[in-house]
C-alpha cells in the first residue's frame, strides 16, 4: 500500500483516537498531539519539503475536521516539520535520542506557533499556556517515542527497500 | 527542477501560505461561517469510528467502574458505620440526658408541691445493695449536709425507706421492700388503718399480713403510710393492693401491695430532713389521739 496512504489512514485514526479515547484518559489534563507526531516521524525521513507537505496537508486535515482557525495547524504543522526536516537532514535516524528530541523540541516550536498565530488570529491565550498546555503535551509526546517510534522505523524502512527494488 | 519551476513552486508555496493565513483570520470561533464541505466530509468520515471507540471506552469505563464502585462502596459503608456510632452514642447521650431530665423535672415538682410539708434533701444512688441479705441503697448525701438515721426517703413515686447509717458523706437505706423496713400503713380510699406493709423475699412486691377477715380491702386501693411507729409521716403513698388472699384457716388474709416506687430505676431520691407539716394531718391527729400519744418524726430510731 502506498506509504502516504497508510499515513493517510494513520492520521484519520489520530484523529479519532484524539477525540474520543485520549480524551477520556488525559494525564495532567492533557493529551498527546497523535497527529504531531506523525508530522515529525515522517519528517526525519522525508526531509523539509516532502515533510512540510504532509505536515500542511495534516494541518489542513486537522483544521478543517474542528472548523474554526482552518489553517492554523496547517500552518504550524508544515512550518514545524519543515524546519525538522531541514535540522535533520543527514541524522543517524537509528538512534532513539533523535526522535525524542525532535519531539520535545518539535512539540514547544509548534506549541510557540499555535500561541504567536492563535494569538494574531484574536485567540486569549494566557501565558500559562506555556506551563500548562505546552509542556506537558511535550513530554508526554516524547514519552509516547519509544513505544511508537520503532515500529514506524522498521515500516518506513521496509517500504524504501521496496521502492528501491 | 529549472530556475523557472523553482520561481513558480515558491510563488505557489506563498500563495498558499498567503491563503490559509487568511482563512485562518476569517474562521476564528466567533465566526459564524458554516462549517467547509472539507470538514463536513471528515467530520461524516470519522463519526461513525468515533461512535465506535466511544462505545467501547464506555464499556470498559463501566467494568472497570463497577470495581471502582464496588471499592468506593465499601469504605463509604466503613465511613457510614462509625458514623452510625458515633451518631448511636449520640442518641443514647441525649436519651440519658432526656431521662434524667424527666426525672429531674418531677422531682423538682414533687419539691415545689410539698414545700409546705417537708424540708427536703436531693441525693444521687452511688450504690446499690452491697450485700444479698438486705434491700438498700447508698446515696451521696451524709451527715455533713444534716442527714441522721431514721430520715425518710421518698421520690415524686412515693415511699423508698429510711435512713439506717450515715458516713459524713453518704447515708444507706433500707428499703421499704426489705423484711427490716415495715412500715405502718392504712388504706387511702377508706382510711383503715389495718396493720404494716412488709417486704417479700426476693420480691418487688410488699404484703400486709394478718388483716382481719372483714376488713374491706380490695385490688386497686391505694395504701400510704400512716404514721404510727413513729418513724414515717403519715400520708406518703406506698403502693397499690394488687391482690387480696384468704390466710390459711380463713379468719384472716393477706394482700399483696405494688409499690409506686421502680426500685430498680431509682437514681435521685429526696430525704426528709424536717417534717413542717404531715400531709394527712386530719388522721393522723385522729390516729394519734386513738393512741394517745405524740409521735416524733425522722428522728433517731
Amino acid at each position: 500500500m502506498p506509504y502516504y496512504l497508510v499515513m493517510f489512514f494513520l492520521t484519520i485514526l489520530g484523529l479519532v483516537l484524539q477525540s474520543t479515547l485520549l480524551s477520556e484518559y488525559t494525564v495532567a489534563g492533557v493529551k498527546p498531539d497523535l497527529l504531531l507526531i506523525l508530522v515529525i516521524f515522517n519528517c526525519i525521513f522525508h526531509g523539509p519539503y516532502q515533510g512540510s507537505l504532509f505536515g500542511f496537508f495534516v494541518g489542513l486535515l486537522e483544521d478543517l475536521y474542528l472548523g474554526h482557525f482552518i489553517g492554523l495547524n496547517a500552518l504550524t504543522k508544515g512550518l514545524t516539520s519543515f524546519l525538522g526536516g531541514w535540522l535533520l537532514k543527514g541524522a543517524f535516524r537509528e538512534n532513539l535520542l533523535i526522535p525524542v528530541l525532535a519531539l520535545f523540541f518539535g512539540t514547544l516550536f509548534n506549541g510557540t506557533m499555535v500561541f504567536i498565530l492563535g494569538k494574531i488570529a484574536g485567540i486569549n491565550w494566557a501565558l500559562d499556556f506555556f506551563y500548562w498546555k505546552l509542556l506537558p503535551v511535550a513530554i508526554f509526546n516524547t514519552c509516547l517515542v519509544p513505544f511508537i517510534y520503532f515500529g514506524y522505523y522498521h515500516w518506513v524502512n521496509q517500504d524504501m527497500e521496496q521502492q528501491s527494488l | 527542477m529549472t530556475k523557472k519551476q523553482k520561481i513558480i513552486v515558491c510563488l505557489l508555496v506563498v500563495l498558499v501560505l498567503f491563503f490559509t493565513f487568511k482563512m485562518l483570520l476569517n474562521t476564528g470561533i466567533g465566526e459564524t461561517a458554516a462549517q467547509p464541505l472539507g470538514g463536513k466530509i471528515i467530520r461524516e468520515i470519522t463519526a461513525p469510528f468515533q461512535k465506535g471507540i466511544m462505545l467501547i471506552t464506555t464499556s470498559v469505563q463501566n467494568v472497570f467502574g463497577y470495581f471502582n464502585d464496588s471499592k468506593q462502596l465499601r469504605e463509604q459503608n466503613k465511613i457510614m458505620a462509625e458514623k452510625i456510632v458515633r451518631l448511636e452514642e449520640q442518641i443514647y447521650d441525649l436519651e440519658a440526658e432526656r431521662l434524667e431530665n424527666q426525672r429531674l423535672k418531677n422531682l423538682l415538682q414533687y419539691k415545689e408541691e410539698k414545700a409546705e410539708n417537708y424540708e427536703l434533701v436531693m441525693g444521687r444512688v452511688i450504690a446499690r445493695n452491697h450485700a444479698n441479705w438486705y434491700e438498700m441503697l447508698i446515696v451521696d448525701q451524709g451527715s455533713k449536709q444534716g442527714i441522721a438515721p431514721g430520715m425518710v426517703v421518698v421520690n415524686h413515686d412515693g415511699l423508698i425507706g429510711r435512713i439506717v447509717s450515715v458516713t459524713w458523706n453518704t447515708a444507706e437505706v433500707l428499703l421499704i421492700l426489705d423484711r427490716e423496713g415495715a412500715v405502718g400503713a392504712r388504706i387511702f380510699e377508706t382510711r383503715y388503718t389495718p396493720g404494716v406493709a412488709v417486704g417479700t423475699s426476693n420480691s418487688q412486691y410488699l404484703q400486709m399480713i394478718h388483716l382481719p377477715h372483714d376488713l374491706p380491702i380490695e385490688p386497686n386501693q391505694t395504701v400510704v403510710t400512716s404514721g404510727l411507729g413513729g418513724i414515717y409521716p403519715p400520708g406518703i403513698r406506698i403502693g397499690k393492693v394488687i391482690e387480696v388472699l384468704p390466710e390459711p384457716g380463713g379468719l384472716m388474709k393477706t394482700a399483696t401491695l405494688k409499690p409506686f416506687v421502680d426500685f430498680s430505676r431509682l437514681e435521685e431520691v429526696f430525704i426528709i430532713k424536717q417534717v413542717l407539716k404531715p400531709e394527712d394531718e386530719l388522721i393522723t391527729t385522729e390516729n394519734m389521739e386513738s393512741e394517745e400519744s405524740s409521735v416524733e418524726f425522722g428522728g433517731e430510731e
